[in-house]
């Protein structure tokens, strides 16, 4: 981390391994520079796309498996199998079944008659296909949190919401959610860094492209680096991530200091 | 009264049929991905590409099932060289770090020391910092101690981890001081104390923390691309992504690929399930 901080000050160059101090020059290039604040706000609109709808699906699943059916437990391991497969095969078979020609979205559509789509090579539809694909990974680990934090509220405070004839939907909101409160932030903070994070998906699957409207932070960041060859620059990006996320982080840190 | 009876007994029928419609359209989305990769594997290239549309079952389902492609990828695309540096890597990477991050999960919980606390938060802060801000100078700090394109420097990075200190630490506290005690008196080392009382004490966090470590080892994508040029020290992540990315999609090696690199993470899923979600619940409810 010091390094990076050391490093973001200079102009250092990968071959010749040399560097001039460049002072803030780096972090004024960043300022001035059109892509670093397009590929900001793809990745927040990245996280936008994502990280809600993955949270809410997150706490839906974690009521559902909770409940004691036959076959719960298959279902749970079911959800849970995508979040231990690597990224990289994640996102090269997604990247098949989004495939416009042969891949299995578009033999679905064309079977119950939608017209086809053109997914990860239109500059409208790529960003949310790659936030899809990342829900549908990363919505078990957060399942797990929330199933967690679930089993930790005893059962007496909802017995004594049915004494009081509370239904469902009131023992839900006013039992449940009040009490998930310490959990949903602490999902809320790692799903943000998971998303503010991103890379794996979108270098194989879109390179940032159609027309940068995938390109994210992280990828900027090893372009810059090992394609660019500007590591300083690079650096100062990083620099600029690490203290977004670490805000974020000490936020998380305070709240629960606090409740 | 009787019709009233019926119409409760198909509101019930009605019901059964939706919860089990939603539940088979639920473990259809998280699995289908799956099933289309396996089946795809042993199917010849045509066949891949003659059932998508309309889907039906043949989709799913090889006609005429081959080894060929998982036989051609394994041989002449030479793909056992990046299993086995994977595995090797994994391997290497849960022991050596379990070994070490044990070692100083014990010391933060049961030595006294000056300063420890503070090590401990210095440790936890690391957590808050992901990898991917710092792989830029942590590359050239590699580079510079000349371990670029080495397999040691695909995984020194990711031996010392807090997250495996943190989720042993919080089992070795657990353990009553009696048992400290009395292996003090017996006249055991720290080090006899670490490695005959408390390690086997612990046995389940640490089938946990090795899984988990495992599996990240497996995944790890984005370092070992910067830090390897060599084909030959290729991990499996790198070589499925290069048979992606390739000008013309090689799908049959992909699905192929994606095969081998998968199904044994999920059949040791299935044994281990129950340590991966303590593992990672326990981060979750920290204090």
């Amino acid at each position: 981390m010091i390094q990076a901080v050391w490093v973001s000050f200079f102009s250092y160059n990968l071959i010749t391994r040399t560097g001039e101090w460049q002072d803030i020059q780096n972090y004024l290039l960043a300022a001035q520079d059109p892509l670093f604040w397009r590929t900001i706000k793809n990745t927040f609109i990245f996280f936008v796309l994502k990280v809600p709808i993955q949270m809410a699906l997150a706490l839906l699943l974690a009521l559902l498996v909770r409940q004691p059916f036959r076959g719960v437990g298959a279902i749970r391991t079911v959800i849970l199998i995508p979040t231990i497969t690597s990224m990289v095969v994640v996102s090269v078979i997604w990247g098949l079944m989004y495939h416009p020609n042969n891949g299995l979205i578009n033999g679905i559509f064309e079977t119950v008659g939608l017209p086809p789509q053109p997914f990860l090579i239109n500059t409208k539809q790529a960003m949310p296909s790659l936030a899809l694909m990342t829900i549908w990974k990363d919505v078990g680990f957060n399942m797990i949190f929330f199933l967690a934090g679930l089993m930790s509220i005893p059962d007496v405070y909802y017995e004594a919401g049915m004494i009081d004839g509370a239904n469902r939907w009131q023992l839900f909101r006013h039992i449940t959610l009040p009490l998930l409160r310490g959990t949903t932030i602490f999902v809320l903070v790692t799903s943000m860094i998971t998303a503010f994070k991103v890379f794996t998906p979108v270098f194989l699957m879109t390179r940032g492209g159609p027309a940068s409207s995938t390109r994210v932070i992280v990828l900027y960041i090893y372009e810059n680096a090992f394609i660019y060859n500007k590591m300083g620059y690079a650096a100062a990006i990083s620099v600029i991530l690490a203290l977004a996320l670490l805000l974020a982080s000490l936020f998380q840190l305070r709240y629960r200091a606090g409740s | 009264m009787d019709s009233l009876h019926s119409g409760n007994r198909y509101r019930s029928l009605f019901r059964f049929i939706i919860k089990w419609l939603g539940l088979t359209i639920l473990i259809l989305i998280f699995t289908g991905p799956y099933i289309w990769m396996v089946s795809s594997a042993f199917k010849p290239r045509e066949e891949i590409f003659r059932y998508i549309s309309p889907i039906s079952w043949r989709t799913f389902v090889p006609l005429e099932p081959t080894f060929e492609n998982i036989q051609r990828l394994l041989v002449e695309l030479e793909f056992w060289r990046p299993i086995l540096n994977s595995l090797g890597i994994a391997i290497a990477t849960v022991t050596i770090s379990l070994f070490i991050n044990s070692m100083i999960a014990f010391a933060l919980s049961r030595l006294k020391f000056p300063g420890r606390d503070f090590l401990f938060i210095l440790v936890l802060a690391t957590l808050l910092i992901p990898f991917e801000a710092i792989m830029v100078p942590m590359f050239l700090v590699v580079q510079n101690i000349g371990l670029d394109d080495t397999y040691f420097g695909i995984f020194l990075p990711w031996v010392a981890d807090a997250f495996i200190i943190f989720l042993l630490r919080q089992h070795f506290v657990e353990i009553p001081d009696d048992l400290q005690d009395a292996a003090i008196i017996d006249g055991c080392t720290p080090f006899q104390i670490f490695w005959k009382v408390f390690l086997p004490n612990i046995r389940p966090a640490l089938v946990s923390a090795g899984f988990i470590k495992f599996i990240y080892s497996w995944d790890a994508y984005i370092w070992p691309l910067i830090v390897t040029r060599d084909p030959d020290k290729a991990v499996v992540a790198i070589a499925i992504a290069r048979l992606f990315t390739d000008q013309d999609i090689l799908w049959e090696f992909v699905f192929a690929g994606s095969f081998l690199a998968t199904i044994p993470i999920v059949l040791l899923f299935l044994f281990l399930q129950r340590y991966y979600v303590q593992g990672i619940a326990t981060t979750g409810i920290r204090g």
